[in-house]
């Protein structure tokens, strides 16, 4: 069943894809969610799945977006960014690359940053079966768009 | 007489307590459907207590059950538009009796006699998985007097 407005609105809703091999988590922090991934059966199975995956990347083969995360935090603010990355942090070590909602006070705004990723994609989680981006889907497009810049700066 | 307790300290714990407990819903798989505390991290948490620091109630941003409210919220919040629909008033128009503060205040005031909002006192509004700190929203601060 489709999660509703309302409840989109109220939680901070981990949802999964993959895009062209690589495995994204997203953040919703009270935003949408695509309408190929909102159906809360199919995600909960997905999300206890993932919750259970063994981390396959260290913290040492984690890379971190920090131009996003110092705009989203301000300057030297130590504390806030080790609360802050820490659940992204866990996604990255099981192998996904791992995004946030920007602009939380607007439940409509659409835009996101990429927080971490771990330094290869050479290992993944086992089959998850998750939704695999069409990039020519609009919404998903942006997310596609992050990974492939992200991908060009590191090179 | 209660040992005085830092608001924002205890919103932090709290917020730590719900991240220790998403976890474990999820791991052991406890799927109730949407009435499952804690399987999705709530957007945003809060403390609502007295003055003087040495009684409080937590709670979460969610959907108001019908009948909910202690009368004398339920009563401001009317003010605001009808109870689990957007705010009729200008800006930015969020959900009424979705916020944390909200359900923390109602907690208060049923379970520790509270009937004046003035009363009413809150630690920051942070998200849970982030423990970012956020502004309160119109609809709270049309609401509580202290905010």
């Amino acid at each position: 069943m489709r999660y509703s407005e309302i409840y989109l609105t109220n939680h901070d809703i981990d949802w999964f894809c993959n895009v062209n091999g690589i495995f994204i988590h997203v953040a919703s922090a009270g935003g949408r969610i695509p309408d190929q991934i909102n159906d809360d059966e199919s995600l909960r199975k997905i999300q206890n799945k993932v919750e259970l995956l063994e981390d396959i990347y260290t913290d040492d083969e984690i890379v971190y977006n920090e131009a996003a995360i110092t705009n989203v935090l301000g300057v030297n603010n130590a504390k806030g960014r080790a609360q802050y990355i820490e659940s992204f942090t866990a996604m990255a070590r099981k192998g996904f690359a791992s995004f946030d909602r920007t602009n939380i006070a607007d439940s409509d705004d659409k835009q996101y940053h990429l927080v971490c990723m771990p330094n290869s994609f050479e290992n993944k989680p086992s089959d998850l079966g998750l939704y695999t981006v069409n990039t020519n889907d609009g919404f998903m497009k942006s997310f596609v768009e992050l990974i492939e810049n992200y991908l060009k700066w590191k090179k | 007489m209660k040992q005085q307790f830092d608001p924002d300290e205890e919103i932090l714990h709290y917020c730590e307590h719900i991240c220790n407990t998403h976890i474990q819903v999820l791991r052991k798989n406890i799927n109730h459907g949407k009435c499952t505390w804690y399987w999705d991290y709530p957007a945003m948490a809060a403390v609502c207590h007295d003055k003087g620091c040495h009684t409080k109630r937590v709670s979460y941003s969610h959907y108001p059950q019908k009948d909910e409210f202690h009368p004398v919220l339920e009563r401001k919040l009317l003010e605001l538009g009808n109870i689990g629909e957007r705010c009729h008033l200008p800006g930015k128009r969020y959900i009424i009796g979705n916020c944390a503060e909200q359900h923390a205040a109602n907690k208060y005031m049923k379970q520790c006699g509270e009937d004046n909002l003035r009363h009413l006192y809150f630690s920051k509004a942070m998200r849970p998985r982030t423990k970012q700190v956020f502004e309160y929203c119109d609809n709270c601060k049309n609401t509580f007097p202290n905010l």
